[in-house]
């Protein structure tokens, strides 16, 4: 990969098998030209785990150990073994209890990751799915990057209803299909000349204009021949073609605007989701920090593996921790020694996961660390086996935005049947820092508590 | 009696966003302005205002209308008495009808104006509102309106004659106050919007172009039958709780587009139709197997059977459901066709082996847990004894046994397989490894782990010896699980305890042997035989007889009852023991034990006495009676749970006597202590039931066929149906074809890039069921039979198809591109925009089309563009009523009026008569019979759905979740045929020119016979709605007693008199209650006793707090009135087990007794005021805006016109097209 010799920052080199970046600033190299005034890029993360956590209960042995969810409460919190190796990041990140979406408590816990991101109403007799927060996001930031979204799993894809593999959904609740191999995953967003689409990108950017042209001569026309009123209601059409001319302009731009430089030389594209799942994992974070570091994008999912037993996530376990049975098979464990088995694996997600939160706060841009301007969501739909209550909920990042770190937060509603606190509350807050000002999140009532500091 | 007046809610919403609704409404409507008196009104209006009205309102209303008190919002000594201009109009308008209806003052008041007062009061209001109202009008004209998403769907099908639901793909729109959708105030056009329509726009004209030769199409026909299938390739479709069927018993073609069976070509093409047979199975998953029966001539559908609205049943389908699953073998667009071969079905009476789920699941089994419940009476018939002798186990019972290597001899030629057979090697008790066998020659080899593999050997005829030695530490009892080819004997200590010679190839585990073994040494030796052909071997040890400890309980049974214990199963997978029972080593993996009963011939309940598991664990079980087999979830209450043990019934059967295989098991398998097979008396409601089922006469009652089509996942099926309901009359032995046509594209069909090789994923159901509905399992309703099935996607009927000679006409200009392009323009413009269009127009777009050309290689491509660019102008997307096309006398043109018309009457375009008489000038003289022609046509319906929907706010029952378990009976089905019930019920009153009248009164209502037995109501027979009469004291003639509004305003398990109240008062007396004010406390539950009140006692409570009572005392007595009928509109005599009240006085003080109470003073009392309602709603529907106090001369006179015409909803829509604001500037 092509190395250039700008004014570099040593600190953003990367040892082991990261990349090695070569983006210290991004208006150190003066490219896009847009950052040096503006305000830190905002960027949300979107990490999920299937089948739940291990949660021994009060009672078990285990419990004290192999519990996902931190001892004590608030600042004063102490990781179990499952999340220790996040410890170098217990001041970055917040751990939140006792939420769920309500529609989904009485799902199959399997199904409820369909709605992780949605927070759609599964229950009826329809699917009815909803827009994701990640899309709802990467509509309105679309226009500051060469791309809305990236959206990675480890099997690609959309799976099926009820058993996705990708996290999110557009505008009509249909699901967004994800990448996985990451070759491909690199060619397509990272090649030198953005892969080769260039030309068509271009045409349909010409066509989008022309008709955006007519569009507003058709209006301009129209509005000699209208009333007052008629006139007054044209206005809003204009407005809204005046913003798509807008967008047109900015994406023409993002046409010309070469590629950053980069060293791409320490990605790691042969690691097999089969044979070694954690190079795998590391390989597609450094993909993510690659793709936030040239700001391709803002807005990222990735499904690290599949709900109940699906795809090829089911057979880490051997690979990671050494146990010769499926994830979703210890999920559903009753044995003795099944914590034993689930905690470590846990673990060990969480061990890849340390390294995303390492990635971005050792990976800079001109406003500091990424890990500040970047929130990363990492849990999933269910705490016990097919429990779609008590997510284990865990935000990492965001300092930037205002976010409450450094504690663990137990949400309740007392006195309730059922005291589990909307999930779409964080799904909301994680809106508000990006600056979007949508009327609520599904069935949120605004941010959790503490999720601002 | 005056009409009611628009109301003030409603200004104040129509020009403020939504956001601000809420806070307008909330503070005082002029809460922004200063607190000081508002200048007086100009000249002498003003002078009038200041000498002698305020002060009156000073006395009389500023007490708690005023800076200290504000109620309801109103603050007069703030109203802007400038009615014109202020933005209080719709307030003074609402205070003088309170004025005359005497609503106001209050009767608590202090004080009251004398009537003169009153009359200065009123003729100031009244005369300074006329003027008002005046002065408005002339500002006032509709509102430039973009097409909402239902419009813009219908005008883009007409236009380019495609049935996709193109608007899905828009953000919803926004509704007005008065809540229609088609209000131009609301509809706003974001990015978002714009760019949608310009990819809808592309996509449609790709799809309407259809460049390119006509597409091959997915084809398949299945035909059924038992046996058919024998022969040829096919494959069932598996996964968890699947229903598949028997790949025998289908047969899979695959077609061309003619319908021609497709010969395969060469041999690719023949594997590749043999890939599609395996990839299109069929499923009848969610379906009882008492519902269905394969029969020679086809499958036998029993009428359906509507699922629970329960997970994960609710995702199932109604019982029996047939379809076709195909993975990835079909296209993503476009439309299809499923064509169903049927006839009229019949019972399938033999008396066939069956074994069915029971239809109110009650255990026949007790269990007493010894020192828990042994106070209680042994109940159920069965007693219970506690194990004796636990203190005395040998420790020796829990150690496995030791296994030696395994041997092999052979394999040893022989001349036939009838000597391989008789020469017998092996008859010693034990076996002598290092001497040769009998024959002298032959030795042991050490064989190696060849447990559990298919040993092969190369002889054509011989025999092969295998043996091992097995060291028990205590006496017990093992499964060893063989297959051999072709014949094989088992020998236990010389013991033959196996002998099984047929002529088969080897597969595992073809035959399971329960083995004694005595405690120290044991031989086990195999003899395998082969005749010809493939020669080879297979066995396992299944268990490895640790001992067996017993239940710490027993369920001894009186006579007759079978009791199975776990320690006697065999051919044990997956599970081991614990306390006696057998549990799943890997809970999610199949798990297998074998128990062997012999059962007389009869009925047989089996309950299964099992651990409880924890509600999330979601254990199943799976019980297979030799090839019968039922797959169900236990449910487990907290109780259970703290037993730790759970008896749950898992299903009945008929079974013919003799020894049968009884298998449990399953994924995600609870374990289990003992299966007990009870035999079900002649009197048991199941017995009678299938009894019945097999001598009832054929039903003169016609089957019909409703066809479905979706995604399989992995709890049930994601489908919609399509294409409405036939009835099947064709008589048995003459069947025919019944088409449903539909739109991949409208439909939940997988995704295209479902990226991943799942068994499950990209599979497309497409099916049907029998929709004569029945509410009981012992209704088997009137079979239908169904023959085959088929299934054609892309469905073209001809080529090329009538979108791409529609854009693309024939012309002797064709040579010349630019000639030819304006020829298309000249012909695609005007009907894009609803109007001529001009010269200048045309070569606007002809220009775009030059510039457009030379990027593209394909002329049609660049044409698409410009006409992209065409639906995307203003004049395709807006409603336009340009100024220059009113006339000096004000009328709109004739275009406009046209499309005026169409958008009200069909929610379409003009068709070609209306634009024809339009460009004619001929459509304003034409107009009654247009209006006649046009509600007449099928495209009103329309307009009925549209109007009823948004009218009468149907979405609230689409939106409600009724409680399953509270009421089961309350399936989807009648839900949307409760929805079905008001849309064909206003469709019939307007089509039959019924009074208006009607609508609350009526002495028939709109049923099929699914409804009509929700409801009660007898005589009612099949899938059809028609006008059926009913009793007044029934309640149900006319909107009041409709599931539509008192279902939709429940709050799923009780009434909710609130919501109907407000339903009632806003929707049909038009005046919209106050919403709550903010922080309104909720219902106080600490209430002795509260729990136990009805709403309406709680509501009496609500309202013994003033705050609430002012507003509430308004309302509530409406709501309360409907009390009689449940959350799901059936009428009720109790509620919380007392009788209902609904008697109340309503707020003009008029006593009224329950819904037929309140519907004669609606109906009789004062019917003005709803017809007033249905008026006002109507303009507002055709006009695209809502009204205020300004139309109010115009909606009085419209009632006159309305009165004059003989008072029908036909009337009405005339009178409403006839109006000047319809046909006017």
């Amino acid at each position: 990969m092509a190395r250039k010799s700008w004014h570099l920052d040593r600190r953003t080199f990367l040892r082991g098998m990261g990349v090695a970046c070569m983006l210290p600033y991004l208006e150190g190299m003066g490219w896009a030209g847009q950052t040096r005034r503006a305000a830190a890029p905002r960027r949300a993360l979107f990490v999920y785990f299937p089948n739940g956590c291990s949660l021994p209960s009060e009672n078990d042995a285990k419990y004290r150990h192999w519990r996902w969810f931190p001892d004590g409460e608030g600042a004063d919190f102490r990781f179990t073994r499952v999340l220790e190796p996040l410890e170098p990041f217990r001041d970055d990140l917040a751990v939140h209890g006792g939420l769920s979406h309500p529609l989904s408590r009485e799902l199959l816990g399997h199904l409820a990751g369909d709605a992780w991101l949605t927070a759609g109403d599964l229950r009826g007799g329809l699917y009815q799915n909803r827009e994701s927060v990640d899309q709802v996001m990467a509509r309105h930031l679309k226009s500051h990057t060469r791309y809305p979204s990236f959206v990675l799993s480890a099997d690609g894809g959309v799976g099926y209803k009820s058993r996705v593999s990708t996290l999110s959904f557009d505008g009509q609740g249909r699901p967004v299909p994800s990448m996985h191999r990451q070759r491909d995953i690199f060619e397509r967003y990272f090649a030198p000349s953005g892969g080769g689409t260039t030309e068509a990108r271009r045409k349909a950017i010409l066509e989008g204009r022309k008709v955006v042209d007519l569009m507003h001569a058709e209006a301009k026309d129209l509005e000699k021949r209208l009333g007052a009123n008629d006139r007054h209601k044209l206005e809003e059409f204009l407005a809204s073609i005046d913003e798509l001319e807008e967008q047109i302009r900015r994406d023409e731009k993002w046409l010309d605007t070469p590629m950053p430089e980069f060293d791409a030389s320490g990605l790691a594209f042969d690691a097999s989701a089969a044979t070694d799942p954690a190079r795998f994992m590391r390989s597609m974070y450094d993909l993510m920090v690659l793709g936030l570091q040239t700001d391709a994008t803002r807005v990222m999912t990735y499904m690290l593996a599949r709900e109940d037993g699906l795809g090829i996530g089911e057979q880490w376990p051997r690979m990671a921790v050494g146990v010769n049975r499926g994830h979703h098979t210890i999920s559903h464990d009753a044995h003795e020694g099944h914590w034993d088995q689930w905690g470590p694996y846990d673990r060990w997600y969480a061990e890849q996961f340390a390294y995303l939160l390492k990635r971005l706060r050792e990976t800079h841009d001109a406003h500091g660390p990424l890990l500040d301007s970047t929130m990363v969501l990492y849990g999933s739909a269910c705490s016990t086996t097919h429990n779609a209550r008590n997510y284990p909920t865990l935000l990492a990042g965001g300092r930037s935005m205002g976010l409450r770190l450094g504690e663990y937060r137990r949400h309740r509603r007392e006195g309730e049947k059922e005291p589990d606190v909307a999930f779409a509350g964080v799904l909301q807050g994680m809106l508000q820092a990006m600056g979007i000002e949508e009327q609520g999140f599904a069935d949120a009532e605004g941010p959790v508590d503490g999720f601002f500091a | 009696m005056h009409a009611p007046r628009a109301s003030l809610l409603r200004r104040l919403c129509t020009f403020a966003a939504p956001a601000l609704l809420v806070a307008g409404v909330l503070s005082s409507p002029s809460a922004q302005e200063p607190a000081s008196a508002p200048s007086a009104g100009p000249g002498q209006d003003g002078d009038v205002y200041a000498a002698s009205v305020r002060p009156l309102l000073q006395r009389y209303c500023f007490d708690c209308h005023g800076a200290e008190n504000a109620k309801a919002g109103v603050r007069f000594d703030q109203l802007d008495p400038d009615m014109a201009r202020g933005g209080d109009g719709d307030v003074w308008a609402e205070a003088l009808e309170l004025l005359e209806w005497e609503e106001m003052p209050p009767d608590k008041a202090e004080r009251f104006p004398s009537e003169e007062e009153r009359e200065l009061l009123m003729d100031w209001m009244r005369s300074t509102l006329a003027d008002a109202a005046t002065r408005r009008a002339a500002e006032r004209r509709t509102v430039l309106r973009r097409l909402n998403r239902e419009q813009y769907s219908r005008t883009l099908q007409e236009l380019l004659g495609l049935g996709i639901d193109f608007g899905r793909r828009l953000p919803a729109d926004g509704t007005s106050h008065m809540g229609f959708s088609n209000n131009g105030e609301v509809l706003r056009a974001s990015t978002l919007h714009l760019e949608s329509y310009q990819d809808i726009a592309r996509a449609a004209l790709d799809e309407a172009m259809a460049l390119g030769p006509r597409p091959q199409p997915a084809r398949y026909r299945v035909e059924f039958g038992s046996g058919v299938g024998v022969g040829h390739v096919g494959a069932r479709t598996g996964g968890y709780q699947s229903v598949p069927l028997n790949p025998d018993d289908f047969r899979v073609d695959v077609l061309d587009v003619d319908g021609r069976l497709r010969e395969p070509s060469d041999d690719a093409q023949r594997a590749e139709f043999d890939r599609i047979r395996r990839k299109v199975t069929v499923g009848l998953r969610g379906s009882s197997q008492d519902r269905f029966h394969v029969v020679p001539e086809g499958v036998v559908l029993y009428g359906a059977l509507p699922h629970r609205e329960v997970a994960p049943g609710a995702w199932q389908g109604p019982s029996p459901n047939l379809k076709l699953e195909m993975q990835r073998v079909f296209p993503q667009e476009g439309d299809f066709v499923l064509r169903v071969r049927a006839s009229k079905g019949y019972l399938v009476s033999e008396r066939k082996e069956l074994l069915v789920a029971l239809d109110e699941p009650v255990p026949l089994t007790r269990v007493v847990l010894p020192g828990v419940d042994a106070a209680q009476p042994g109940g159920g018939g069965v007693a219970v004894a506690q194990e004796e002798g636990t203190g005395s186990v040998d420790p020796r019972d829990y150690e496995p046994t030791a296994l030696g290597p395994w041997f092999l001899a052979g394999p040893i030629p022989a001349k036939t397989g009838g000597e391989a057979r008789s020469t017998i090697y092996v008859d010693a008790p034990y076996v002598d490894f290092d001497a040769p066998l009998r024959d002298g020659e032959t030795r042991w080899r050490l064989a190696g782990d060849i447990d559990g593999q298919v040993q092969r050997y190369e002889m054509d005829r011989g025999v092969v010896i295998l043996a091992r030695t097995i060291h028990a530490p205590s006496a017990r009892t093992m499964e060893i699980a063989v297959g051999s080819d072709d014949a094989c004997w088992i020998w236990v200590n010389g013991r033959n305890v196996l002998a099984r010679d047929v002529q088969r190839g080897v597969a595992p585990d073809q035959d399971f042997v329960s083995v004694d073994l005595e405690a120290g040494r044991n031989d086990l030796v195999f003899k395998v035989v082969n005749d010809q052909g493939g020669f080879a071997s297979y066995h396992r040890l299944v268990h490895d007889g640790t001992r067996r400890e017993p239940a710490p309980y027993e369920v001894a049974a009186p006579a007759g009852v079978r009791v199975l214990r776990a320690d006697q199963a065999t051919g044990l997978e997956n599970l081991r023991f614990d306390t006696g029972r057998l549990l799943a080593e890997d809970f999610p993996a199949p798990s297998r034990a074998r128990l062997a009963v012999e059962l007389p011939a009869g009925y047989w309940q089996f309950d299964l006495v099992h651990p409880a598991m924890a509600p999330d664990a979601m254990g199943s079980v799976r019980l297979d009676i030799d090839s019968l087999r039922l797959d169900l979830r236990p449910e487990c209450t907290q109780e259970d749970v703290a037993r730790g043990l759970r008896v749950t019934p898992l299903g009945a059967a008929y079974l013919n006597g003799g020894r049968r295989n009884v298998t449990l098991g399953g994924p995600f398998f609870v374990g289990f202590s003992h299966l007990v097979a009870t035999p079900l008396p002649g009197a048991h409601p199941l017995v009678e039931r299938l009894e019945a089922q097999a001598e009832t006469e054929q039903s003169v009652e016609l089957p019909a066929l409703r066809a479905f089509l979706g995604t399989r996942t992995d709890d049930g099926m994601d489908y919609a149906t399509f294409d409405g309901v036939r009835t099947v009359d064709a008589p048995l032995g003459d069947a025919r074809v019944y088409e449903f046509f539909g739109r991949l594209e409208n439909l939940p069909i997988p995704e295209p890039d479902s990226g991943d090789t799942e068994i499950l994923s990209g599979i497309l159901v497409a099916g049907i069921w029998n929709d004569h509905l029945v509410k009981a399992r012992d209704d088997a309703g009137p079979p239908l039979l169904v023959e085959s099935l088929e299934f054609e996607a892309p469905y073209h009927p001809v080529w090329p198809p009538a979108s791409r000679v529609a854009l693309f006409h024939d012309s002797p200009l064709r040579g010349d591109e630019e000639a030819y392009t304006r020829e298309v323009l000249e012909r695609f413009l005007p009907r894009a925009f609803r109007r001529p269009v001009e010269e200048a127009e045309v070569e606007r777009y002809l220009a775009y089309w030059r510039l457009a050309r030379p990027g593209y290689a394909q002329y049609e491509h660049a044409v698409r563009e410009t006409l992209v660019a065409a639906l995307c102008s203003p004049s395709f997307l807006f409603l336009v009523e340009p100024l220059d096309a009113v006339d000096v006398e004000g009328r709109v043109s004739e275009d406009v009026l046209a499309t005026r018309l169409a958008y009200f009457l069909w929610n379409a375009p003009p068709d070609a008569e209306l634009a024809a008489l339009a460009r004619a000038g001929r459509l304003r003289t034409e107009l009654v019979s247009q209006v006649d022609r046009m509600l007449d046509d099928p495209r009103s319906e329309a307009f009925v759905r549209a109007f009823t929907r948004e009218w009468l706010r149907l979405d609230r029952l689409e939106g409600i979740t009724i409680d399953p378990r509270r009421f089961p009976a309350f399936t989807r089905f009648v839900k949307r045929d409760m929805a079905e019930e008001t849309y064909r019920f206003v469709g019939h009153v307007l089509r039959e020119g019924l009074p208006l009248r009607t609508l609350l009164a009526a002495d028939f209502t709109m049923l099929n016979q699914n409804l009509a037995e929700f409801y009660g109501i007898d005589g009612v027979q099949g899938v059809a709605f028609r006008p059926v009469p009913v009793a007044r004291e029934s309640g149900r003639g006319g909107l009041l007693g409709q599931g539509s509004f008192l279902a939709g305003h429940s709050d799923g398990t009780e009434p909710h008199p609130i919501k109907r109240a407000v339903w009632v008062k806003e929707k049909l007396l038009g005046q919209p209650p106050m919403p709550p004010p903010p922080n309104v406390p909720d219902l106080d539950p600490t209430v002795p006793g509260f729990e136990q009140m009805t709403l309406k006692e709680r509501l009496e409570q609500h309202r013994d707090n003033p705050s609430c009572f002012e507003c509430h005392a308004g309302f509530d007595p409406y709501g309360i009135a409907l009390e009689d009928f449940d959350a799901v509109g059936r009428r009720t005599a109790m509620r919380k087990g007392r009788p209902v009240d609904a008697s109340t006085v309503l707020p003009d003080g008029t006593p009224v007794e329950g819904a037929d109470g309140l519907r004669a003073y609606l109906a009789d009392t004062v019917p003005e005021r709803f017809q007033a309602s249905v008026l006002e709603h109507l303009y507002a529907y055709a006009l695209g805006r809502d009204t205020d106090f300004a139309d109010q001369s115009a909606l009085d006179a419209l009632a006159d016109a309305v009165a004059a015409d003989g008072d029908t909803l036909r009337a009405a829509v005339h009178a409403v097209v006839r109006s000047s604001a319809f046909r006017d500037r």
